[in-house]
């Protein structure tokens, strides 16, 4: 089991959930840049 | 018959205007989504990659808990909307870990120690407004600097996006949802996800 040794089990979740909201945000700005990236039109050399 | 066509046809052309207006109004307020908070920032996106792919890493660990909690920053540079959501750690226990932050960029990641050394990613994070196409890099760049495991509640995009890294799910079984450590919002938005426990491929 994951959970650290000096970790509770309520302790664990708060972490996860916290890590979960960050990966979430990181998440979905890439999602945002790459739909910016899309809609940019490429510059013609 | 002939005013009952007319009718008809006004009905028509009225639905579809507003059809229209409707159509206009929604692409219009994605496009502002999409480029509203960006507008400008490629500059910052192209500093934070190329210090990522430098290695060039900020290791204070009241740099790295400012640039999680965004405590004492102006809103410009760092949007934490859900401060709940943030971090369980202290300043003490991220001096404890090898932390990993862009060096002015409230952008990072953590390996903390896990039987006998730094081997487990948490705190991979992007708080940095308006610098966007991070994530992926942070992850390579964990995995280069030792991460080999992670645990992450089973939701679609995570798993997706772990899978495809290369992490794989290892032991017998998950922690299955436990709704009394989760609010009702996070129930609603995320579902009864158990915990997923990975390793990367290569470890």
């Amino acid at each position: 089991m994951p959970i650290g040794k000096d970790e509770t089990k309520e302790q664990y979740y708060k972490r996860m959930v916290a890590d979960l909201g960050m990966m979430m945000k990181l998440v979905e700005k890439d999602e945002k840049k790459e739909k910016k990236n899309e809609a940019t039109p490429r510059k013609v050399e | 018959m002939k005013k009952l066509m007319e009718g008809w046809n006004k009905f028509l052309t009225e639905v579809e205007n507003e059809h229209n207006k409707e159509e206009v109004m929604f692409n219009s307020l994605s496009a502002l989504g999409v480029f509203a908070l960006e507008e400008g920032d490629e500059s910052k996106s192209s500093q934070a990659i190329a210090a990522i792919s430098a290695g060039e890493w900020d290791k204070d660990p009241v740099s790295f808990y400012s640039s999680l909690t965004c405590e004492g920053q102006e809103e410009e540079t760092c949007v934490n909307k859900h401060p709940e959501m943030t971090t369980p750690y202290s300043v003490t226990e991220l001096g404890k870990m090898d932390l990993f932050k862009v060096p002015d960029m409230n952008i990072g990641f953590a390996l903390k120690e896990k039987d006998g050394s730094f081997q487990e990613i948490v705190s991979v994070h992007n708080n940095e407004t308006g610098v966007g196409g991070v994530g992926k890099m942070l992850m390579e760049a964990a995995i280069s600097s030792g991460g080999c495991f992670l645990d992450h509640f089973d939701v679609g995009q995570l798993s997706g996006l772990y899978s495809s890294m290369g992490f794989e799910e290892y032991g017998e079984e998950r922690l299955p949802f436990d709704p009394q450590y989760v609010s009702d919002e996070f129930s609603e938005k995320y579902g009864e996800s158990d915990i997923i426990f990975r390793k990367h491929q290569n470890c």
